[in-house]
């Protein structure tokens, strides 16, 4: 589903902030991707979803680069970044219209999915409010509704539970869970270890810009905690 | 005041964006930087070329009928007046519904420092117009009329002092008209058209005074007539006038009595009311519960254009800054039906008889100042995220962002420029050129607006009238456009030669086409870098 082949990102010149990473998320994964602040998390993140360029190394969505096909790869998938600034002036149906739009959406499966996932946020009252008038939490909570409105085949999330609800943040995990189970996948960064442990069935960890771990879940923490096994790796790698 | 200088510090940092460009540190930002410390230099160096110029005839014609001090006085209106329309349309967004208010007023600072800081940040700016206005007027009139030593310290003090006046007042014209719309649910549009009406109140006024002062009768001679004029329309431009030309202590003691009793009112009643109208401002009407029914779906490039307009409405900055343009060309050409035989007769200078010949370029000059697209992409702001990471390529972005400034041009130039041809009772070919000009105009400037921002683009705004009136892009837009119209205009002013217009428009249709190939073939590269 996702392949990220040496990828390196320098910023002013000779600083990397991502240094020849390489990982592979292949479909059903919920692939948790975690760093110290400034490790890459977001750069890589930002590259993946065709909004940042790189230096060297590529990127394939389903077999397609980013760098190539970046329209065909933007079609497959979905991102929702860490502070989502999205049309303030616009409501949050039509917000959610417009996305639908530009994927294509047809008019059964936008009402359908619009509802869904609507309901299940608790945002249908709110959908006719203007975002700029929504608070953080909602603004995440519509962006989120937009990432999966036109069921991605990878959803690309950084730091997708700050500022949502306790009951928020559980339907977020339910539905990440039913979009894997439907041969989806996502790579997703967080500061959350308990919910990644739980959550994903793989995960990396970068530490200034390097990958320094990853595979699967169990095999990558043995019988460690994450935690105690971030830490080790973050202090001593 | 303490508290004031650290968040002056703060405000005038960001102006311009200077402080942005001074520490990037990325490459490809350093370039975007510098160019956009260029363009805005060579635009400084090009207003006060103009200013220079203007000045300089101005004197040769008072000196002519010795009336030199009226240089000052004309100037200092002028300066007044561009400075009090500049402030009311920054006034929301500077003053009121900044980016960065929470953070702001959680520090331990005085609500009153806050609200004079922001004051004084729209004071820095007007004052580099003031700056380009008056230091060539002040400096041709100490050439030609040597005045005594006190003249040179006092035209400094003054320079400084004369653009806060009109500062305060359009502040506070400004935050009544917040005020007046932060409530209605369409406050942008109510916004706008205020604003309107108030430019063309001020322009109404000042053509009224123009012609009074036409009128030999009604005024004994020609001093007397600018003086009139001048005090009539703004007494501070008068006594900016009679201190600096006859050491009026009078005027000198007016001024700065009016400047510091229009501060004090400000700034006192800011004191009380500045969260008031922030938190009214900020708390935006709930919209009607939703109940979800079947959803419209649209094409990909109408919801883009859907989009692109929706955000041009909402921002009533935007919209006044632009759609100026378009409203004059109407007005113009609505004077052209109703009285072009007056005009004719008022133009009376020889090299302006072929008014049907010249009118397609002066409408072409105001309808490339309505180019929506030179700060377009600069309206992206925080949002731009989105866009990138949707499936949309960059042409059809490009498209969308096209698309609004011909909504807006293309009736306009077909209304004005018919009531033209019919007022100007104009031949079959003026009439062909009448519209096929000003649509180059508006098809050249429209993507050479976008060819413009999407290499200086200004994304990381507070405020929306940092994108719309601060922006490299559209200052040279804006310059670029007033050569193209006027050139053409003098050359046949001149020459009267008939080639002209078909040059200029076979000029603009290859301008046209090589932007839009170049923004075609780097824009998905230039989008790329965007952030």
């Amino acid at each position: 589903m996702l392949s990220i082949e040496n990828l390196t990102k320098c910023y002013g010149g000779n600083v990397k902030a991502v240094d020849d990473l390489s990982l592979t998320v292949m479909p059903g994964d919920i692939y948790g991707f975690i760093g110290h602040n400034g490790a890459g998390k977001t750069t890589t993140l930002r590259a993946v979803a065709g909004i940042l360029s790189f230096d060297s190394g590529d990127i394939h969505i389903n077999g397609k680069s980013i760098a190539k096909d970046p329209i065909e790869c933007k079609q497959q998938m979905a991102y929702i970044p860490d502070n989502p600034d999205l049309y303030e002036h616009l409501t949050g149906i039509q917000y959610l219209n417009f996305v639908a739009d530009i994927y294509g959406v047809s008019a059964f499966d936008r009402d359908e999915r619009i509802k869904k996932y609507a309901d299940a946020f608790e945002m249908t009252p709110r959908l006719n409010d203007l975002i700029g008038s929504c608070s953080h939490g909602m603004k995440q909570k519509i962006a989120l509704i937009s990432a999966l409105i036109h069921d991605p085949k990878l959803l690309l999330l950084d730091e997708p539970f700050v500022g949502l609800d306790p009951k928020a943040a559980h339907t977020l995990k339910s539905f990440m869970t039913e979009l894997c189970a439907n041969g989806s996948a996502i790579f997703f960064s967080t500061h959350v270890l308990e919910v990644a442990e739980k959550l994903c069935n793989k995960i990396a960890i970068i530490k200034s810009g390097r990958l320094i771990a990853a595979g699967e879940m169990d095999k990558v923490k043995g019988d460690e905690s994450l935690e105690t096994l971030f830490l080790e790796l973050t202090d001593n790698a | 005041m303490r508290e004031f200088w650290i968040l002056t510090k703060l405000q005038v940092s960001s102006l311009f964006g200077i402080n942005k460009i001074l520490h990037m540190k990325n490459e490809e930002e350093k370039k975007i930087g510098k160019r956009t410390l260029g363009s805005l230099i060579a635009m400084v160096v090009a207003m006060g070329y103009m200013s220079v110029f203007y000045s300089y005839m101005l004197a040769r014609a008072f000196k002519m009928f010795d009336t030199l001090p009226s240089l000052l006085g004309i100037m200092a209106l002028a300066c007044s007046m561009l400075i009090l329309v500049f402030s009311i349309f920054e006034t929301k967004g500077v003053l009121f519904g900044f980016g960065d208010y929470d953070i702001v007023m959680s520090w331990p600072v005085s609500i009153r420092a806050v609200a004079s800081s922001r004051v004084f940040s729209m004071y820095t700016y007007n004052f580099v117009y003031a700056f380009l206005l008056l230091l060539p007027a002040g400096v041709i009139y100490a050439i030609m009329a040597a005045p005594p030593f006190w003249y040179y310290p006092l035209f400094l003090l003054l320079m400084f002092l004369l653009p806060a006046l009109p500062t305060i007042v359009g502040a506070l014209l400004g935050t009544v008209l917040t005020v007046m719309t932060a409530r209605l649910k369409k406050s942008s549009l109510a916004s706008v058209a205020v604003q309107m009406v108030l430019v063309f109140g001020l322009m109404f006024v000042s053509m009224r005074s123009g012609m009074a002062f036409e009128d030999p009768e009604k005024l004994a001679g020609f001093a007397n007539a600018i003086n009139a004029q001048v005090q009539g329309m703004y007494p501070p431009a008068q006594w900016f006038q009679s201190a600096l030309s006859e050491g009026s202590l009078t005027s000198i003691l007016w001024l700065l009595l009016m400047t510091a009793a229009t501060i004090s009112l400000l700034i006192f009643w800011l004191g009380k009311n500045f969260v008031i109208i922030n938190s009214r401002i900020k708390s935006k009407p709930r919209g009607e519960t939703f109940v979800m029914q079947r959803q419209m779906h649209s094409s990909k490039a109408t919801a883009l254009f859907s989009r692109e307009f929706k955000r041009y409405l909402s921002s009533s900055i935007y919209v006044v800054n632009t759609a100026f343009g378009y409203v004059m060309l109407i007005i113009a050409a609505g004077v052209l039906l109703v009285k072009a035989e007056e005009v004719l007769k008022y133009l009376e200078m020889p090299e302006l008889t072929n008014l049907p010949a010249l009118v397609p370029f002066i409408f072409g000059w105001m309808v490339s100042m309505g180019s929506t697209t030179a700060s377009s992409i600069s309206m992206e702001g925080k949002s731009l995220w989105i866009i990138k990471s949707l499936p949309v390529s960059a042409s059809e972005w490009f498209v969308a962002k096209l698309k609004v400034t011909l909504v807006l041009a293309i009736p306009s130039i077909l209304i004005s420029a018919t009531l033209a041809a019919i007022g100007l009772r104009m031949s079959l070919m003026e009439t062909l050129w009448m519209y096929l000009l000003p649509l180059a105009y508006t098809f050249s400037f429209s993507v050479f607006g976008l060819w413009l921002n999407i290499r200086m683009p200004h994304l990381d705004w507070q405020s929306e009238a940092e994108a719309v009136k601060q922006g490299g892009a559209l200052m040279i837009s804006v310059f670029v456009g007033m050569g193209m119209g006027f050139a053409p205009a003098i050359l046949i002013g001149l020459t009267g030669s008939a080639l002209i217009a078909p040059i200029v428009f076979v000029l603009l249709v290859v301008m046209t086409i090589l932007m839009w190939t170049s923004l075609v073939r780097s824009g998905e590269e230039r989008m790329l870098k965007l952030h």
